[in-house]
């Protein structure tokens, strides 16, 4: 009889202590949210290199009683009063939450640097430097968005209410910059942090359906026909001081964004140099890899019902679509205006690719180009907005550090 | 410039409605330090490139831009085949062209006729330049 008891009694036990028992409607309604962005990467591969370990993370994060990420360890009140208990962290928390000390301690996103670093040809740019302004006028998006995310709050309703920080946080994914994005957004507002990374990510999965309506409205036919001449070959040393002298300048003049620029240029060093082989197969390959799968998991992971499910994260979406049109607004009319300065030999279009989101832009604005007339090859011209437009996200994000940091 | 600091040094935790001029502040701040640390990198790098090709003598020749000459050929739509033409009298070269007209005409369904082929002023990118190109680019 008493075995009877016992066996009873634990089957109870463990029926209510399953997640079946103890999911909230919140909870279910997050694992099906979960289930889309799964659905997204794998069928419409949209980024799905980072959206498939986001919608996983996201669905590890809401299964109740697993406890993979205890948020109340990084925002809670208590840890936004006194700081982050790191003991309690590694003592009490779950796997997602030690992966997450990598995001926390802004160790993940300057590593995913170091690897698009090694990936990066700066020939482009350094052959036409003043492809930069194109690449800083794209970042328009992110302040204008800023400005908008600030305005909600003279509705003085409190759900769409921003904080500066969030407001700041909000409008980098106008920097089209998934590991900015983050970098930031871990600093100033984390309890956005699952929101904005999804909202970064989808939107540059977008960026060839979101961009050319844009392009278009604001070119002319015979702007976007434009050839670009061919641009000059770039010696070996001027790709080898580059990335030295850009660290020490940035560096030097907003040392908040160090992290992200100067790994980025060790890692084009490493590339340009000749001399590390190894480090740059490394750097590009296993430990980007490495780096993005624990990554990945992890910002989903910060996606609990709670942070996530609330209007705020409705109107991260919706003015995270405004930042990426304002941002590639901003550079193709500033693309028009060095069109109007040479003499029309600047093809407006390849503004548009200063929105980083490398190398997804440029292809865009020679897709759009090549509309026009098949012959012309943009996509080298492009490259540099589009280089540049990842310097300028990260400076960026390491003014708006400075700022609210 | 003391009182932006301190407009700057108040506003991490408020909202706009409670600061307006810092909200403003940092739009601005943030459009001109983003400008002109590019603007300086600009700067930057015109020295970085005059100092590297000092010491290198080496004339560059520039190269003429690549243009495909639009296809002269008076057959209805435009084709790029129309790009390689002769103006001599040259059978086995018109035999060829045409037969890749036909190849064409077949894929998209048009009839095409050639009436006349002229070689093209300009010497645009050959058709397997183009075709290399793209190969090379396409990963992009």
């Amino acid at each position: 009889m008493q075995v009877i008891d016992v066996f009873l009694n634990t089957l109870k036990e463990l029926t209510l202590n399953s997640g079946f028992c103890n999911v909230s409607v919140q909870q279910a309604l997050m694992l099906l949210i979960s289930f889309v962005l799964m659905y997204l990467a794998i069928v419409r591969k949209y980024e799905p290199l980072l959206l498939l370990p986001i919608a996983f993370g996201m669905m590890l994060t809401n299964i109740p009683g697993a406890n993979m990420y205890h948020p109340e360890f990084f925002i809670g009140d208590e840890a936004i009063a006194n700081g982050v208990d790191y003991g309690q962290v590694l003592h009490d928390g779950g796997l997602l939450d030690i992966i997450y000390l990598g995001v926390k301690l802004q160790i993940f996103p300057p590593l995913i640097f170091l690897g698009i670093g090694c990936m990066t040809d700066f020939g482009p740019l350094i052959a036409n430097p003043k492809s930069l302004l194109l690449g800083a006028a794209a970042q328009a998006g992110i302040f204008v968005t800023f400005l908008g995310a600030c305005l909600l709050s003279f509705t003085g309703i409190e759900e769409v209410t921003f904080t500066f920080k969030e407001a700041a946080s909000i409008g980098i994914i106008g920097g089209a910059d998934g590991p900015t994005a983050i970098f930031l957004t871990t600093e100033l507002a984390p309890q956005l942090l699952g929101s904005i990374a999804v909202a970064a990510y989808s939107y540059m999965a977008l960026v060839p359906i979101i961009q050319p309506p844009i392009m278009m409205a604001l070119t002319t036919k015979k702007e976007r026909a434009v050839v670009m001449g061919q641009l000059r070959p770039v010696t070996k040393r001027e790709k080898i001081v580059f990335p030295i002298a850009v660290t020490l300048i940035v560096a030097f003049v907003v040392p908040d964004a160090t992290p992200l620029v100067g790994m980025l240029m060790l890692g084009n060093l490493f590339r340009e140099s000749g001399v590390v082989d190894r480090l740059v197969k490394t750097a590009s390959n296993e430990l980007m890899n490495i780096i993005t799968i624990m990554l990945g998991t992890v910002v989903g992971a910060t996606a609990t019902a709670e942070n996530f499910l609330s209007v705020k994260t409705l109107l991260i979406i919706a003015l995270g679509l405004i930042a990426f049109s304002i941002g590639t607004a901003g550079g193709v009319l500033f693309g028009k205006v060095m069109y109007k300065f040479s003499g029309g030999k600047i093809n407006p279009l390849i503004g548009s690719a200063g929105v980083s989101a490398v190398p997804m832009a440029a292809r865009v604005s020679q897709i759009v180009g090549s509309k026009e007339n098949p012959s012309n090859f943009l996509l080298m011209h492009a490259m540099g907005p589009n280089v540049a437009g990842v310097i300028g996200s990260a400076v960026a994000a390491g003014v708006l550090l400075n700022i609210f940091g | 410039m003391d009182n932006l600091l301190q407009v700057m040094a108040i506003i991490t935790e408020e909202t706009a409605s409670q600061n307006m001029a810092g909200m403003w502040a940092t739009v601005i701040t943030g459009l001109v330090v983003v400008f002109l640390i590019l603007a300086l990198l600009i700067f930057l790098l015109s020295i970085i490139s005059w100092v590297s090709r000092l010491g290198e003598k080496k004339e560059k020749k520039n190269e003429p831009e690549v243009k495909a000459a639009p296809a002269p050929t008076p057959a209805a739509p435009v084709i790029e085949e129309a790009v390689i033409e002769e103006e001599e009298d040259d059978a086995e070269i018109i035999a060829v062209i045409s037969a890749a007209i036909a190849a064409y005409s077949a894929q998209d369904g048009n009839n095409y006729v050639v009436k006349r082929i002229k070689r093209s002023e300009k010497q645009p990118r050959s058709s397997w330049g183009n075709a290399g190109v793209q190969e090379n680019t396409r990963p992009f």
